[in-house]
């Protein structure tokens, strides 16, 4: 029996494959439980179209970058990240990932190689830095939503004030902001698919690149205050916008607008001669 | 020299990719932060020996997520003859604002139980601290006991809340 013989770059891709598979398992299994098979599948197995698109430009960019001579530590920062990995917890899988990513940034000799390192280590670090950063800023977080809503909203009614993550009003609290609400977790997503696009479609972040990133952020962040400010404004409004029909759409037309822009800022638009 | 270079490796990084899914998978039962959110109280003896009474469940939102627990001070209780509404918080400092006007009452005092510890303002850091702890004990194969941060409020005639025996109280309504 001929056993396969791997490059570096063959197991570099074995390492995350089986990281990524460790960092996803719990949301496909629950996904898979919860909804069934056919579900599931139409639900993309509960992974988020951003982490999925950004699998995509990691696999495109191992796929053209040339084969690379193997580095004297690979077998030891391997063998590391996969005695890591044997822990049951996502966020250290994260983690693993992240060191792995950095350790591949550190050594790849290749340009491909480096921006497959570069995109990974902004997807792996996304989970576990949102998650900590949300939940010990929790109330500076949610307070600087709340205040840009209050702000909107006192222009056309003057008895519309803050308090904390509450808009109040005459008659009471009139919206309660919280976690899910807030901007912080689309912004996150937005900024992974313009990095994976943009590391993987231009050698160097231009002008145009960092104003795509402007427009999208700025865009999420005033989309999410119109929403809120909307669904503030009547119980009517609010049922129409806290559905998943809503959810739905306003994703939909969020990752269309992103993707747009975001190759937009990488000039994918313009022919190359 | 075949064996030792290639097939061993091969097969111990491959028993490792496998081992470490299927333990993720078989360590995926903990309740979710939604159903830790809704777990009902018991009740609190503790309390209903201070002369109180237990005066319901109370959604604080129009959802079943963050629903207080009420207790109320009977009048001739010296302590407190008010309301008492005690909250779980097991994920965030979200519901700190809920908690220091539940259902339309204006609190006069408020404060937060981590660990039997009392609190003035919801401790973000301590609680992050000790979920990592929590997390690191699990690992390990500790048992542990529920982490949950308790936003307590009392309105104006409950001017002694603080007093109470909370470490007693909290084993009653949220037992681990």
């Amino acid at each position: 029996m001929r056993l396969p013989s791997l490059n570096r770059n063959g197991v570099i891709s074995v390492v995350i494959f089986i990281c990524l598979a460790n960092t996803l398992i719990r949301p496909i299994t629950s996904a898979i439980s919860d909804q069934g098979i056919w579900g599931a599948i139409i639900n993309s197995f509960g992974v988020n179209t951003a982490v999925r698109f950004a699998i995509g430009m990691i696999v495109i960019n191992l796929q053209k970058a040339s084969i690379e001579v193997p580095n004297k530590n690979d077998h030891l920062i391997i063998s590391i990240i996969m005695l890591g990995i044997v822990i049951p917890s996502t966020t250290i899988s994260w983690l693993c990932l992240a060191g792995f990513a950095g350790w591949l940034f550190k050594t790849s000799q290749t340009t491909y190689l480096r921006t497959t390192s570069a995109i990974l280590l902004v997807l792996s670090l996304r989970d576990p830095l949102l998650s900590n950063v949300s939940n010990l800023f929790n109330t500076e977080i949610l307070a600087i939503d709340t205040f840009l809503v209050s702000m909107t909203l006192s222009v056309v009614d003057a008895s519309i004030y803050q308090r904390s993550n509450l808009i109040m009003g005459d008659d009471g609290v009139k919206l309660v902001i919280l976690k899910g609400c807030s901007s912080l977790t689309n912004l996150s997503y937005a900024f992974l698919i313009w990095y994976s696009i943009t590391k993987t479609y231009t050698t160097q972040i231009t002008k145009q690149a960092w104003l795509a990133l402007f427009i999208i952020l700025s865009g999420i962040f005033a989309c999410n205050m119109l929403r809120l400010t909307l669904m503030a404004t009547s119980e009517t409004n609010y049922h129409l916008l806290h559905n998943a029909t809503s959810n739905s759409l306003q994703s939909v037309l969020m990752l269309f607008t992103v993707l747009f822009l975001s190759f937009w800022g990488a000039k994918c638009f313009i022919p190359r001669g | 020299m075949l064996y030792t270079k290639r097939i061993i490796p091969t097969v111990f990084f491959s028993l490792l990719a496998v081992l470490s899914l299927m333990l993720k998978v078989t360590t995926m039962d903990k309740p979710d932060f939604a159903e830790e959110r809704v777990k009902p109280f018991e009740i609190s003896h503790t309390l209903l020996q201070k002369n109180f009474r237990r005066f319901g469940h109370s959604r604080l939102i129009n959802s079943p997520h963050y629903a207080a627990e009420i207790y109320n001070g009977l009048s001739d209780n010296p302590e407190c003859n008010g309301l008492l509404f005690i909250l779980s918080m097991p994920e965030n400092s979200e519901a700190e604002a809920l908690i220091s006007t539940p259902s339309g009452f204006q609190a006069n005092e408020q404060f937060y139980i981590l660990n039997h510890h009392l609190y003035d303002t919801f401790p973000s850091y301590r609680f992050w601290l000790s979920k990592i702890k929590q997390r690191l004990l699990e690992l390990s194969g500790l048992k542990t006991s529920q982490n949950v941060v308790f936003g307590v409020s009392a309105t104006d005639q409950c001017l002694n809340a603080r007093a109470l025996p909370w470490k007693r109280i909290m084993k009653e309504l949220y037992p681990s």
